[in-house]
């Protein structure tokens, strides 16, 4: 909106009413001055008559008596009139009579002077008597006062038109001011309604001429645009409201629609991501995967499928897989059982040295076969593992047996063992008697050791283990181990330069080296040497054919000859009791069965490496421990207790066996109570009037075990010693509580002197 | 003026003559004294200045006509409305003045002194110019009224009352 300045319109106003009035003034008082011109100009003209007539007649007397002086005298007075330059008189001849020049003027004859002249007003005045011409009187009057008039006049024309333009000014201000307040008053509340937008303010009436009209009608104006402009709001509140709703909703929708394309492009992402994935995952199996149409024709191959049939992938797809597979890689096809079946089908191929197990996966979607999958698996490694799983259950199997036997075995023996002491004692004094039963010993002392072997192999041993380290037991042991195997084979030992410290039985473990090297000694009948080695190492994978030890520091002892070698198979035997390559009679062929199942008892490992012609290694592998053996002292002395009064309580499930220690034990003065069984012996115990000193009881029994006794025992009487014989190891001990029974066992078969050895030494 | 006068100087008589007549157009006479406009001249018929004076008669000033009359020294002067005065003894003199003084009428005269006596308009030479001097205080008393131009020209005025 353009504002509309009052002060300009007034401006204009005042300018052009002053300008009116100025030039009605200046117009006025031109005309004035023009009309006061020849007024005043008639009026000189009619002074300077009336002087001329004065003079005139004046002179009148003068020229009629001749009288020169008289009339230049009279002349003279026009001196009164300043305006008047000159006179001249003239007589009825036209003769110069009197004349009359103003000081500073200059004379000038009248038949001379141009009378139109415009600088002057000439008068002529013809002097008469009685109608007859006496004389002519001239006068010249310059026009000084009339032009002084002149300026006069226009000099109060111009204060005129001045003095009217201000008041014109002052007056044409007040009313403007007066007439325009009610205008301005509009034009503020014009402005105001314009800035605020608020059509409810009023312009204030002040006046009841146009303006105040104006006002009114704008007002009214304003009135019908509040009313309009109400109802605009109201319409507007409803379209904004109606907007703001449609907005919304477009908002959710656009929130859903942009919600849907984030989870299409999630989706998307995903999709690509699962391609990328599948791609990835599906080249990095390694097996060889085929997928199939229903035909048998390759749709898609992994790298590993591209790589075992040495094409690729472009190549392979749309080919048949038995033909450009299986037919390639001269092994059968079965995709027609599996099309027919619509079954899984396995089947094993051999492709060189590897065994893969080939599985023909059917897809079936509606009942219809759409597809398959062909997934070739390298089993090589399985197949060598389950070989192995194999040989070590038929270990077990066997050691089981061994250990089984070797226990009877030694129930046996602890019967014979003790008669023929008995028989022994009785019979010393008779010359045959005692040689017969010398050999008889001796052959018990065979048996033993056989029983004992064998348990060595079945791990049923009982195990004095200690830490100790191995390269101090090798090197002291190195001497003995050099006279056993004979000059013509040199042993060598490169041991590590720190301690190797494990725990394990000490003398079994001498014993286990020297199986080992006597076995090599064996294989270089012309000599030979063998190189014993200690290693520390973090197991990795190639180190060792099983897994249970990869990643921990490992003792790794190698014995290593260079003698004959062995062939797979005897490799496959060597660790079986009772397999020998030995002739008849020379070797029992427990041996490295006992090494076997001494490293196994130790929580180690063996293997073997051998090549015909080549020589043999064996490799034990031991776990490392940083304890130190704790030093028990011995303390008190062996005191030699008499076995009067002392009541022992014999736990034997095995009648036999209690028949012959009962014996033994009556025989060196003891009285003995018997119990076949643990629930028995517990009632004897139970019952106070025995008197029980010391308890001697199997392990391993129907009903209740020596264990489980031993604890119920301990309940009733926290005192009393209790030994445990056995022909088994160790394993039913409890594992936390081993050392705590480690010196309450005795194995089977024991000796009197054994078992009255160590029933003094826990008396004591 | 004629041509002839023009042609010839005028005499001192035709000059006093035109004097005289000049001296009409500036005197204002007294009520009655001039009837039926005419204005009487009357002269001594001794007098020199007839010669000059009879070419007066029938001339008009105005509305009025002058007449010349030649009268003798025992002739009524009442009636005359201008009395040209000549040589007389002194009680003649008084005598007439007094009649005219009586009667409102003009004296002119050109004899020394006679403004003096009570002639109320003498004529004179001076630098062989007429000039004439006027009893004021005589034309007072006689009635008559002398214009302030031909006062302004007379070479002396005679107030014989202050």
């Amino acid at each position: 909106m353009t504002r509309f300045k009052p002060s300009k319109l007034s401006t204009k106003i005042i300018v052009s009413v002053i300008l009116a009035v100025a030039f009605s003034i200046l117009a006025v008082t031109t005309g004035l001055s023009i009309f006061s011109y020849s007024i005043i100009k008639k009026r000189i003209i009619n002074d300077l008559n009336i002087h001329a007539e004065i003079i005139g007649s004046n002179c009148q007397a003068s020229l009629l008596f001749d009288d020169k002086k008289a009339a230049t005298k009279i002349l003279s007075s026009l001196k009164a009139v300043p305006t008047i330059e000159n006179s001249v008189l003239y007589d009825s001849n036209g003769k110069e009579f009197a004349f009359y020049v103003k000081k500073g003027s200059i004379y000038i004859p009248f038949n001379l002077l141009n009378t139109e002249s415009g600088d002057y007003i000439v008068i002529r005045h013809d002097i008469t008597t009685n109608n007859e011409h006496i004389g002519t009187l001239y006068i010249r009057s310059n026009l000084n006062q009339l032009y002084f008039q002149i300026k006069w006049i226009i000099l109060m024309m111009f204060l005129i038109i001045l003095l009217s333009s201000i008041i014109s000014f002052i007056i044409i201000s007040y009313f403007i001011k007066k007439s325009f307040k009610p205008m301005e008053i509009l034009l503020s509340t014009m402005n105001e309604i314009a800035d605020k937008k608020d059509y409810s303010i009023r312009a204030d009436i002040i006046s009841d001429d146009e303006f105040g009209d104006i006002t009114q009608k704008f007002n009214n104006m304003v009135a019908q645009i509040k009313i309009r402009d109400d109802k605009i709001k109201e319409y507007q509140a409803h379209l904004e409201s109606e907007v703001e709703r449609r907005m919304q909703e477009l908002n959710e929708t656009n929130k859903k629609l942009k919600n849907e394309i984030l989870e299409i492009q999630r989706m998307e992402e995903m999709i690509a991501k699962s391609a990328t994935e599948w791609r990835t995952t599906f080249d990095s199996i390694k097996d060889p995967v085929f997928l199939l149409d229903e035909k048998g024709l390759i749709q898609r191959c992994n790298r590993a499928a591209s790589e075992i049939l040495g094409l690729s992938y472009n190549k392979i797809v749309g080919n048949n897989i038995c033909i450009i597979g299986h037919n390639k890689l001269q092994c059968d096809c079965k995709i027609e059982e599996v099309m027919k079946n619509r079954s899984r089908v396995l089947s094993n191929i051999k492709i060189g040295d590897k065994t893969y197990s080939v599985v023909y996966d059917p897809i079936v979607s509606s009942e219809k076969l759409t597809g398959i999958v062909h997934i070739m698996a390298d089993i090589t490694k399985q197949i060598e593992l389950e070989e192995n799983i194999r040989q070590i259950q038929k270990m077990e199997a066997v050691g089981r047996l061994a250990g089984g036997v070797a226990h009877d075995f030694n129930n046996l023996l602890s019967i014979i063992t003790l008669y023929t002491d008995s028989l022994s004692k009785r019979l010393k004094d008779v010359p045959h008697v005692s040689n017969e039963i010398s050999e008889i010993k001796k052959a018990i002392e065979r048996a033993t050791n056989l029983s004992r072997q064998l348990l060595m192999f079945s791990r049923k041993q009982i195990l004095n283990p200690t830490i100790f380290d191995l390269n101090e037991i090798l090197r002291s042991n190195h001497k003995m181990l050099s006279r056993l195997i004979g000059e013509n084979i040199k042993i060598d030992l490169e041991l590590t330069q720190e301690k190797i410290q494990i725990m394990a039985d000490v003398s079994q473990f001498e014993n286990a080296i020297m199986n080992m090297v006597i076995n090599s000694k064996d294989a270089m009948p012309q000599g030979g040497k063998i190189k014993i080695i200690t290693e520390r190492k973090r197991l990795k994978e190639g180190d060792i054919s099983i897994s249970e030890f990869l990643n921990r520091d490992m003792l790794i002892l190698k014995i290593i000859d260079n003698g004959e070698g062995m062939s797979e198979d005897i490799q496959k035997k060597i660790f079986e009791p009772f397999f020998t390559t030995k002739p008849k009679g020379k070797g029992t062929g427990l041996g490295l069965a006992m090494v076997y199942g001494f490293v196994k008892q130790c929580n180690g490992h063996i293997e073997v490496n051998s090549k015909v012609g080549e020589g043999t290694e064996f490799r034990i592998y031991l776990p490392l421990t940083e304890k130190t053996e704790e030093i028990k002292e011995v303390t008190g002395l062996i005191k030699i207790i008499s076995s009067e009064n002392i009541n022992i309580l014999l736990v034997e499930d095995d009648l036999d066996v209690r028949k012959s220690i009962i014996k033994m034990l009556s025989d060196n003065k003891f009285s003995v109570t018997e119990a076949d069984s643990a629930i028995k012996a517990l009632d004897i115990i139970q019952n106070k009037n025995n008197k029980i000193d010391f308890i001697l009881s199997d392990i391993i029994m129907p009903q209740m075990d020596g264990i489980t006794f031993s604890k119920k025992v301990r309940e009733l009487d926290d005192k009393v010693p209790i030994l445990f014989m056995t022909g088994y190891s160790d394993e039913f001990l409890p594992k936390d509580d081993i050392e705590k029974y480690k010196d309450m066992i005795l194995e089977k078969p024991f000796t009197e002197s054994q078992l009255l050895n160590k029933i003094h030494k826990m008396m004591l | 003026m004629s041509p002839a006068a023009k042609s010839l100087p005028p005499t001192e008589y035709q000059v006093k003559a035109a004097f005289v007549f000049n001296f009409i157009r500036f005197i204002e006479f007294g009520e009655g004294k001039i009837i039926n406009n005419e204005i009487l001249l009357c002269t001594y018929k001794s007098n020199p200045l007839n010669q000059g004076l009879n070419h007066l008669n029938g001339k008009s000033i105005g509305n009025n006509k002058i007449i010349y009359k030649e009268i003798d020294k025992n002739s009524s002067i009442d009636q005359c409305s201008i009395l040209i005065i000549d040589k007389k003894d002194e009680e003649e003199l008084n005598n007439i003045l007094k009649i005219s003084e009586q009667n409102g009428i003009l004296t002119i005269s050109d004899i020394e002194r006679y403004g003096e006596m009570g002639v109320i308009i003498n004529m004179f030479l001076d630098d062989d110019k007429i000039k004439f001097e006027i009893n004021i205080s005589s034309a007072k008393a006689s009635g008559l009224k002398i214009s302030s131009r031909l006062l302004s020209l007379a070479k002396k005025i005679i107030d014989k009352k202050k």
